[in-house]
Order: structure tokens, then C-alpha cells, then sequence
């Protein structure tokens, strides 16, 4: 038989290394041209953090993000800026990108005022211009640049940003272990075969606060992909070990879903502006997998009304619970 | 990687046929690689060298004559899940072929490698023994025509002898109006290998059945036809409480083939389910599977 199930699964998740430094550094240099190039140890692995950080520094230098490039992950000219996990790149290197490109902005500006006579206060970069509040001067910006260069100057910046955490307590295990922290809920819903056990996860809704999403498409991708991952965990991923030795250890053996497995994951990004993250972002990374396997646990709980504290729920497994929950009940 | 000495790749079936004949069990036949590369891979390949068939291409292709079905044994899955004769005459092979691996395997593995490979989940060979479906091995000696069924006899092993190569694989239509489907149970929905698969075949005559064939795999040591299950519907009319007798009737079947197998507990309960939905399928009004 065919039974359905709805589960849900919230969580939260600190941003960045737990309790421990963690800085991230970047430099920006502001060109002849107009365009600007960024180097930041961040490793873009797929998640997109090239985009994102090419976002953040266009934003800062009012140029548009084609005008950006972005030297990353090259450890003879990077600076270091730590690992891409703890869900931490977006927020950290961000953070360390935003302030360098926020020190060559003030230096264009600064010059800008001087040579249009504008107080600074009022003046910033936009869409490739000089603007006084409101209103272009119809300056551009790398005409600004080109007599900084007459006078011999430089527009570079370097930034590096590192979340305020505390060291925890050895006895309470108190403090503050992470800068910010991102929540999540996710809904599954499933339907179990009770003669099979194969549980087939229907549809996925996943709810997630980012802060301000810089790349609202990564933030999708890293959600599905997320969801995606902890159907795995659910269902799939286990390592079998038989003295000592793992029997499957090849992905023909160790079997992961495939994208005929995955089914459509309904995303819903929360932006709560997170006040120290570069324009009020935080992280999305590893929250994405977090409530996944627990919200479909429950939805197979909820289906089958009997609940199973292994995972994954294979098969045998839910077929193996369901049997035994019969018996049980014959015994009554 | 282990040493292969030696790789033909002949130009017509008779040059195969003859280096066959030659190597004296040394050199065996490469079709689609599928199950030989990773077994190269793995070093458990037992042979001096292959005879590449990749580009015999007269024993790649389906046709159809009379009320039979040719299919040439190096046939793909990929054509044979596509292909409009086999979608219309026998959906439960379009099917079984649809549900092998991943693109990728469908586009290079064959049927006639999945027969001679012999493995006792291979998906094409349960609708092929449940068609009654024959194969045609050919030597420089002759050829013979043997059932699918009669050519495999254990897991890995085949009847057929080391000159021998599958060239075709034919089964008569079954008979207008009947209707076939295929069903695979795997750990996910691609790139699975059979926990079970059944394929069945029926024949309506009157509102009651009056021919059936059922084959299951991934049960016995090959898929084979399980005759106590096709009697079960014999004679009955397509009805919920059909599906669930036959359902028990699969259920007694694995117990007493698998009997205290670690997988029988297991296999015994989910042949229920996929019998459940392959017969919901096939007795809905949808045109599905009718040939
Ligand atoms: C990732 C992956 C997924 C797979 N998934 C499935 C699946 O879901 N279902 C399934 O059933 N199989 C699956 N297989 C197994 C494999 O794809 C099939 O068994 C396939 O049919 C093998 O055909 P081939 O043409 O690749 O054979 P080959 O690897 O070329 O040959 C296999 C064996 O058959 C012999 N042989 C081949 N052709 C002939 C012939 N004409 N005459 C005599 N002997 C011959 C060869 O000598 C060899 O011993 C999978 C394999 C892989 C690698």
C-alpha cells in the first residue's frame, strides 16, 4: 500500500568556524579603465563565490559586475581567506571584499570631491559615475581615476574581516561561538510503499534565512542542491563496514540520489538583513542540508505511524520496522 | 589494468566467427564493454584478448516479419527503448531496456550482452524469457536457435560455447489485444541494479485472461518464468481482488524459491508491491502496453 506522509525540520547554524578566529583578506585594485580586479584566497568550488564576491565589490565601487575581475584561489597571489566551508565565504570574504573595495571608493571619492569641489559626505559611485546625492555629476568614474593617476596616485584597498566570536567556556561551554547564524524550516512530503519500503520523496519546501540573498539564483542552487544531498543522507548514503573494511567504497556501491531522485524542491528565501554581513548577507552553504533528512524521518513517521531511528531508511529497513511494529501489535 | 594481448576487430560476421574459432576459447566476444571494462577494470576479465563486434552492423538493428520480432544482438538499449516496433508489439522490452543504468549505458550496452553476461538481475533478460524469446547463436560450425531461458544456467554462465556468438533474438508477437508491462524495483530511480524485476504478459479474452506469462529476476540465479503465478491468473478476470490474490501467490513463490536466503525476508514482502502496481497498471483502461 501506498501511504503519504508530511514532515517538517527546523534548524539554525552558526556561521563560520566554531569559536575560533577565522579572517578572510582581500585586495582590490581600481584600474586605469574603470574596471576594478579582486583577489581573495576564496576557493569558488562550484557554490558560485566568484559571482557573489565580483557582486559585492561592483556594488561598493558603483561599477557594473562585468567590469570586475576576480583572481581567486591562487596561493602565489591571493591573500588568504580560509576555507570555503563553515558556510562562511559568502559572510567572511564578503565582508573582507566589501571593506578593501570600500577604501578605494573613499580614495576616488575623496579626489572626486576635491577636483568637482563637492563636500564627500554627499558624493558616491553609481553606475560607472561620480553622483552627488541624487544626481550624477555626469563625471565618470574612471575620469576620476585617470587624474588620480596624473597626480600619482594609486586607488587600491585591502580589507580583511574577521567574525567576533568568543572562546567558549571549558566547564559551561558558554560564549559566543559564531558572529550570526542562519534558520531554516523544511516540509517533505513522501510516500512510503509499505510492500517495498521504498520511500519516494513527492516534493520538498525549504525556507531559509540568508540574510539578504546577494545571488538569489546561488541561494537556490545551494538550497536544491542541499535538499538533494540530505535525500541522500535519508535515504541512500550509508558506508558498510565489515572488519575493519568498507564494502562500498565506489559510488557504484555507495549510491547517492541521482537527478531522477531528486524532486521538485519549492525554495523560499528569507532576507532578514544580517547587520554585519556585507550588504546583510550570511550563509546558506551546509543550513541547506541540515533539515533535510530529519524533515523526511518525520514525513515517514507520519506515513507509516511508526517511527525509525536509523538512517538511512532503506528498504529492508522501513519494510524490517513495519513487520516488527505488526508483530507487536498481534502480541497486545 | 590486465594484459590483453590481443584485439580484432573484424569487419564482417564471418571474420568474427573465425577468429573465434581459432583462439580456442582465448579471445571472447566485446560488444557494448559495459560489463567487460569494469571487469577489466576490477582485473577479473579471463581472456587473452576481445573480438571487437562493434561494427557488424548487419546484427544491429530490429525488424519484424510475419508475427515475429528480430532483434540483432548487438542492439542497444537505447534503440530498442526508442524504437516505435518494440513500443508497439512488446512494451514490456522497451520498458526493460528504458530502465537499464543511465543514458550512457543505454547508448553502448546491448541485449545480447546483457543474455551473455548472464547476471541474475540483467532487466531485458526477464521480458525476453517472459516473451519466451529465442536466441540465434552462430558459428563457423552453423547456427542454432536456443530459448533465452535454456541458454543461461546459473549466475554468470551460459550454454553458449566459446566459437559461439548471439547474432539475433526473436519471439513471436504475443497476440493482439494483449497487454505487457515491465517493472524494476531498484535502491533509486536510475543507475540501479535490480533488487527485483517482473514482467508479465497478458492476454484478454471475454473480460477473462485466457494466456499469461510472468517472469521474474533477481529472484532465482537467472529471470525465468514462474508458471504457478501465470495459472494464477489464468482463467480470471482482471479485478482489485486479483491483483491481490496474485500478489500472496508472488509472495509463496519467492519464500519458497529464496527459502532462508538473507534476502528472502525482504524480497518475499516487495514482490507484493511491485506486483501491485505492475498489474494496477496494466488492468487500468490506459492504452498502455496493449499491443
Ligand atoms: C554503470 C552500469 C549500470 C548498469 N546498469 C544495468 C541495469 O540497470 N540493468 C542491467 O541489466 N544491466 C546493467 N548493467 C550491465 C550491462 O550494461 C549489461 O549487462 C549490458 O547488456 C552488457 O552489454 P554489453 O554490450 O556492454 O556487453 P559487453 O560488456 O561487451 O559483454 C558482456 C559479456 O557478454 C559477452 N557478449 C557480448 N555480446 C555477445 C554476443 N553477441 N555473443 C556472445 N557473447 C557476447 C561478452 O563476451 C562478455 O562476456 C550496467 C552496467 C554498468 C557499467
Amino acid at each position: 500500500m501506498k501511504k503519504r506522509g508530511y514532515g517538517l525540520a527546523n534548524m539554525w547554524y552558526g556561521i563560520g568556524n566554531t569559536a575560533n578566529p577565522n579572517p578572510s583578506g582581500a585586495f582590490v585594485d581600481f584600474l586605469d579603465d574603470g574596471t576594478a580586479i579582486v583577489l581573495t584566497g576564496c576557493a569558488d568550488i562550484g557554490q558560485g563565490s566568484n559571482t557573489v564576491l565580483a557582486q559585492i565589490a561592483a556594488e561598493t565601487l558603483g561599477i557594473c559586475i562585468e567590469d570586475v575581475v576576480i583572481i581567486s584561489a591562487d596561493t602565489e597571489v591571493t591573500p588568504d581567506a580560509g576555507a570555503s566551508s563553515a558556510s562562511r565565504q559568502t559572510y567572511v570574504s564578503g565582508n573582507a571584499v566589501r571593506l578593501a573595495a570600500e577604501k578605494v571608493r573613499d580614495q576616488v571619492i575623496a579626489i572626486a570631491a576635491e577636483i568637482l569641489n563637492l563636500p564627500t559626505e554627499t558624493v558616491n559611485l553609481y553606475q560607472g559615475e561620480i553622483w552627488n546625492s541624487n544626481e550624477s555629476s555626469g563625471v565618470s568614474i574612471k575620469d576620476i581615476i585617470i587624474k588620480c593617476r596624473s597626480k600619482g596616485i594609486l586607488t587600491l584597498g585591502h580589507g580583511s574581516y574577521n567574525p567576533v566570536t568568543t572562546m567558549l567556556d571549558p566547564e559551561t561551554g558558554k560564549g559566543i561561538p559564531y558572529a550570526t547564524y542562519a534558520f531554516a524550516t523544511q516540509v517533505a512530503e513522501v510516500e512510503v510503499d509499505t510492500e517495498t519500503g521504498i520511500v519516494e520523496v513527492k516534493q520538498i519546501v525549504a525556507a531559509h534565512d540568508v540574510g539578504t540573498a546577494i545571488n538569489p539564483q546561488n541561494v537556490e542552487g545551494q538550497i536544491e542542491g542541499g535538499c538533494a544531498m540530505g535525500i541522500g543522507y535519508a535515504l541512500l548514503e550509508e558506508v558498510i563496514l565489515k572488519d575493519g573494511e568498507i564494502q562500498n567504497p565506489g559510488m557504484s556501491t555507495y549510491l547517492i540520489p541521482t537527478s531522477l531522485d531528486v524532486p521538485e524542491i519549492h525554495t523560499i528565501i528569507i532576507e532578514e538583513s544580517e547587520i554585519s554581513g556585507p550588504y546583510g548577507a550570511k550563509g546558506v552553504g551546509e543550513p541547506a542540508l541540515v533539515p533535510t533528512a530529519a524533515a523526511i524521518a518525520n514525513a515517514v513517521a507520519d506515513a507509516l505511524g511508526i517511527r525509525i531511528y536509523d538512517l538511512p531508511l532503506t528498504p529492508e529497513r522501513v519494510v524490517a520496522a513495519l513487520k516488527s511494529a505488526q508483530e507487536d501489535s498481534k502480541k497486545v | 589494468m590486465p594484459d590483453l594481448s590481443e584485439y580484432y576487430q573484424p569487419q564482417s560476421l564471418t571474420a568474427a566467427l573465425e577468429l573465434l574459432a581459432k583462439s580456442n576459447g582465448k579471445l571472447i566476444p566485446l560488444a557494448g564493454g559495459t560489463d567487460i571494462v569494469p571487469a577489466m577494470g576490477k582485473g577479473e576479465l579471463k581472456a587473452n584478448g576481445l573480438v571487437d563486434l562493434s561494427k557488424l552492423s548487419e546484427i544491429r538493428r530490429i525488424s519484424m516479419d510475419d508475427s515475429e520480432i528480430k532483434i540483432g544482438s548487438l542492439t542497444t538499449f537505447a534503440q530498442i527503448e526508442t524504437s516505435p516496433l518494440i513500443q508497439a508489439k512488446a512494451s514490456l522490452l522497451a520498458d526493460a531496456a528504458a530502465a537499464v543504468g543511465s543514458p550512457q549505458i543505454r547508448t553502448t550496452g546491448t541485449i545480447g550482452g546483457n543474455i551473455a553476461n548472464a547476471s541474475p538481475a540483467a532487466d531485458t533478460v526477464t521480458a525476453l524469457v517472459t516473451l519466451d524469446a529465442q536466441a540465434r547463436l552462430d558459428s563457423i560450425k552453423g547456427s542454432r536457435r536456443v530459448l533465452v531461458s535454456e541458454l543461461l544456467c546459473g549466475v554468470g554462465k551460459t550454454n553458449i560455447h566459446p566459437q559461439e556468438i548471439i547474432t539475433e533474438i526473436t519471439f513471436k508477437i504475443p497476440s493482439t489485444g494483449s497487454k505487457t508491462g515491465f517493472i524494476k524495483l531498484g535502491r533509486r530511480k536510475a543507475l540501479a541494479i535490480a533488487r527485483m524485476n517482473l514482467a508479465i504478459i497478458v492476454t484478454l479474452d471475454n473480460g477473462k485472461i485466457s494466456f499469461a506469462r510472468v517472469g521474474l529476476g533477481a529472484v532465482g540465479p537467472n529471470p525465468r518464468r514462474y508458471p504457478v503465478l501465470e495459472n494464477s491468473l489464468v482463467g480470471q478476470s482482471p479485478s482489485e481482488s486479483l491483483i491481490d490474490e496474485f500478489a500472496i501467490e508472488a509472495e509463496r513463490e519467492v519464500t519458497r524459491v529464496l527459502g532462508s536466503r538473507p534476502s528472502a525476508i525482504y524480497k518475499c514482502e516487495a514482490v507484493k508491491g511491485i506486483a501491485r502496481d505492475l498489474l494496477k497498471k496494466m488492468f487500468s483502461d490506459s492504452g498502455q502496453g496493449v499491443v
